[in-house]
């Protein structure tokens, strides 16, 4: 049968495309159309020739089926132990039998796939932390979401999100005009409390380039203005860039490996053109995940680094307090009892783990540790793309349950969550729970505690 | 001498009623369509009660009791706001009563005769 | 004055009042008024989702949706816009607070006018309930033109500005009211009432002041504003000056209402940044919700005048 007008293997890359996705309440008729597409079997097999190697093979192969990947996964565990739900098993029942007869995928298969990929994984890597051979079903699972996608079987949203990012470079339709034009509107906002602050966009050289998720030009400005007020207090010589000051990757959610290309290249090109010291990117897990771990390889840069040093948020605040750029009141440290999220891809998938606990230190006087914390956190619930995808939002309600239960447990009102992604699934645990907490990201909290130098105060 | 009534309204129908019952209980009336005009018929007619409308074209009923209280001659004249504006009751704080558009005719009366007396 | 009127509303009857005040306001200063209403909150992670703010259903607002929701305001203000025929209607989806604030600067906006409170939105969801107050705190704070709030109907019904009162408490922010006030009274031809309310609600716990004592800080409030303000007025002479000892935003409302007072302008101040969290105690906040006249917030020098 043929694809569908929605629902296809083609790539999003107009405007008009994507509108039709949009206009499509819910994605009811994508999601009628998926139920129709057919698979491109020579196509795959291709790429299965030429993307699957022996590390992944290897993996598929090696499972002793031992289980032990299975208390490590969140959704194993708020699905009541649901053996349908072990990493092993979810894996093997999906790529497994893929790669092993990919000829006889049909629509059936492909959508059980899909429902697995992305319904039941979000690929945090904690179960490949705890299988004895190392296997990475969380990286299979991005790997098999590469196949999906390819294929036309990718969640609705995800397709949408991919397109934004290969139209706009960005994953929410905000325009560099638009993107230029929020930062003088947030530095004209901040001016009268802080005189001489400034974003100065484009500046060449400078110490830092800041980049950020594009909700926030979007939807929440105001954490624009925070980071500039930050910048301003400790004294730091910052620009942002007017093309490739977007560093998430939906793309990488969706599995368009393309379009994640094209994503980090344009952040990578303005680090070449405005050749900063470092880039520090903005509160979200995956966006430095994407630009800064994995963003290298897939721009082919035979370095695995980034053209330029980047720092995840979290390492620029403790670099800002371990040197006293940032000085904290200590009237005014967080005296309740406070938790912190360590994000999957910042910390497990990155290892920065020690630098909250350090920001902790200046910030916090009564800190409680999650536990299980820093590398062996358990995923908010909502990583992955899972936060945004309707067709699953049931199973990503009833994942929420583990995160839940972990906050409940340090008697904390108050979590730290430095990651867009994690903020949401907290925010939205706590409308479908309502265990009476409050969530924040380190911004704002940060600027009711640091002291402003003289020389920068408001004259009053 | 009758008791006299001023009629603050801008919808002419809802005068002539108001007229047409009032006489009809022995009272005279006069009547101004629009807050200024009401203030200069008030100072002339130097009514005994005076029902307010609120929103009307030129000059809105507050307004004109506010500038009624500034007129010693007439500031104490008691005041009934017919208004069919929700929370009417609240906009004119010295008013005698506020009653909303459509109003029950037995309950106006028995206000002005609380307020005024009979007709005569 | 009030050359480019904003009016943010909820397009339903919970903002009736402050449209009344709006629609008038335009007619009767010829001002050019927008309408603008956030039809929509962003719902989902990235997605493009957002929660209609009537219906609660979530959808993908497109070209089409917008266009149905101006018409939608066109009929709810069809009586209105026979009087003020260049008014623009105008829909967009974001937080509420946000595209109020970033559409005032796109249009340059000297005055936002701001209606309802949470009262009437129980049936608006968890999200929206949530922000609808702190919508109103954020907006008066950030704005660089002055706020004007009607929170009750009975607050709605003047019809224009004659007499106006300025609630002061000497602050820098109440200077930058002052100059507004006295920019109003001069242009619109009003009576200007420049009111303080000495507190001496918790002033001491415990300890009562003595009456002379009080009597004392009403007379140099008093002199106060003879010098700070009264000096500035120059040959505007319609004004009278008061002082009163109270809990002050009980006494700025006791005060409007003995004045007769049409518009009553304060200066809004803040302390945290998290507007969640500000606690709706202020004055300010108070005689918002109480006055029976509407209440100009001034927080910047930005749009007040400097000839005043």
């Amino acid at each position: 049968m043929p694809e569908g007008t929605l629902c296809n293997r083609k790539m999003v890359n107009e405007k008009e495309f994507l509108s039709a996705l949009l206009a499509d309440k819910q994605g009811k008729q994508y999601y009628a159309e998926l139920n129709e597409l057919d698979v491109d079997h020579k196509k795959l097999v291709d790429t299965l020739s030429k993307t699957l190697k022996s590390r992944t093979k290897t993996w598929l192969e090696i499972c002793a089926h031992c289980g032990m990947c299975a208390d490590s996964c969140f959704f194993y565990l708020a699905n009541k132990k649901d053996p349908e739900q072990v990493p092993s098993y979810k894996i093997q029942s999906t790529l497994g039998r893929l790669v092993k007869a990919p000829h006889k995928a049909d629509n059936a298969f492909m959508q059980y796939c899909m429902d697995t990929a992305w319904g039941k994984c979000t690929c945090c890597n904690r179960c490949g932390s705890y299988c004895p051979f190392g296997i990475d079903m969380g990286v299979m699972f991005s790997y098999l979401r590469g196949l999906l996608f390819s294929q036309g079987f990718v969640p609705w949203e995800l397709k949408i999100g991919s397109g934004m990012h290969r139209i706009y470079q960005a994953q929410m339709d905000v325009t560099s005009e638009d993107w230029v034009e929020t930062c003088e509107w947030m530095a004209e906002e901040s001016e009268e409390e802080y005189p001489g602050l400034e974003i100065p966009i484009d500046k060449e050289g400078a110490d830092i380039m800041y980049t950020v998720n594009a909700r926030e030009p979007k939807h929440y400005p105001q954490d624009i203005a925070e980071a500039a007020m930050l910048f301003h207090i400790a004294g730091e010589n910052w620009t942002v860039p007017s093309k490739g000051w977007e560093e998430t990757s939906l793309a990488m959610f969706a599995g368009d490996w393309e379009a994640c290309k094209m994503q980090v290249e344009s952040v990578y090109a303005a680090m070449d053109r405005l050749k900063p010291k470092r880039m520090v990117v903005t509160e979200c897990g995956h966006a430095y995940r994407a630009t800064v771990i994995e963003g290298p390889y897939w721009a082919g840069l035979a370095s695995g680094k980034t053209p330029v040093e980047s720092l995840h948020y979290v390492e620029w605040v403790a670099e800002a307090l371990r040197t006293g750029k940032l000085k904290i009141d200590p009237a005014k440290k967080i005296k309740e009892p406070v938790t912190y999220q360590d994000s999957c891809n910042y910390i497990r998938n990155a290892g920065l783990r020690d630098i909250p606990r350090e920001i902790m230190s200046y910030i916090a006087e009564d800190f409680r540790e999650m536990k299980p914390c820093k590398e062996h956190n358990f995923c908010c619930g909502g990583g992955g793309g899972m936060n945004g995808l309707g067709r699953y939002r049931e199973q990503r309600n009833i994942g929420l349950k583990v995160k839940r239960d972990q906050i409940l447990a340090t008697g904390a009102k108050l979590v730290i969550s430095p990651c867009h992604n994690c903020w949401d699934a907290i925010r939205d645990m706590e409308e479908v729970y309502r265990i009476g907490i409050r969530w924040s990201f380190l911004k704002p909290l940060l600027l009711d505690m640091v002291i402003v130098p003289e020389h920068l105060r408001a004259e009053e | 001498m009758a008791k006299k009534i001023l009629i603050v309204d801008d919808d002419p129908n809802i005068t002539s009623y108001l007229t047409e019952f009032f006489e009809d209980n022995g009272y005279a009336t006069c009547a101004a369509s629009d807050g200024r005009e009401a203030l200069d018929v008030a100072k002339k007619e130097k009514p005994d009660l005076i029902t307010l409308d609120l929103e009307m074209p030129d000059e809105w009923g507050p307004r004109f009791y506010r500038r009624m209280s500034q007129d010693p001659e007439i500031k104490n004249t008691p005041v009934i706001v017919i208004s069919g504006l929700s929370g009417n009751q609240y906009a004119i704080q010295k008013a005698v009563a506020s009653i909303s558009k459509p109003f029950d005719r037995d309950e106006l009366i028995k206000i002005v005769r609380d307020a005024i007396g009979d007709g005569k | 004055m009030f050359k480019k009127i904003l009016f943010a509303t909820t397009a339903s009857p919970a903002c009736d009042h402050a449209a009344r005040v709006a629609f008038d306001m335009a007619g009767r200063y010829q001002s050019d008024l927008s309408v603008l209403h956030v039809l929509g909150v962003p719902s989902r992670g990235f997605g493009q989702y957002v929660t209609d703010v009537r219906t609660g259903e979530q959808l993908v607002p497109d070209e089409d949706y917008v266009a149905w929701v101006k018409e939608e305001m066109k009929t709810t203000y069809a009586e209105q816009l026979k009087q003020c025929p260049g008014c623009t209607m105008e829909a967009v989806a974001g937080i509420p607070h946000t595209e109020i604030l970033r559409f005032a600067r796109k249009t340059d906006a000297d005055l936002l006018i701001l209606g309802g409170h949470t009262k009437d939105r129980e049936n608006e969801g968890y999200t929206y309930r949530n922000m609808a107050g702190s919508t109103l705190q954020s907006v008066a704070r950030s704005a660089r033109c002055p706020v004007l709030v009607v929170s009750r109907p009975a607050a709605s019904f003047w019809g224009g500005f004659s007499n106006i009162v300025l609630g002061t408490d000497f602050s820098k922010a109440a200077e930058h009211a002052f100059r507004f006030a006295l920019s109003a009274a001069r242009q619109l031809d009003c009576r200007l009432h420049l009111f303080h309310a000495l507190d001496i609600s918790g002033m001491h716990a415990g300890k009562v002041l003595e009456q002379d004592e009080i009597e004392d800080r009403l007379r140099d409030s008093l002199n106060t504003m003879r010098r700070k303000y009264v000096s500035q007025m120059k040959d505007f002479k319609n004004y009278e000056i008061d002082a009163w000892e109270g809990v002050p935003y009980v006494e700025i409302v006791k005060y409007a209402r003995e004045k007769f007072a049409d518009l009553i302008v304060m200066a809004h101040h803040t302390g945290s940044r998290d507007a969640e969290n500000s606690a709706l105690g202020s004055t300010m906040e108070q005689v918002v919700l109480r006055a029976t006249c509407p209440v100009i917030s001034v927080n910047h020098a930005d749009k007040v005048s400097q000839d005043a």
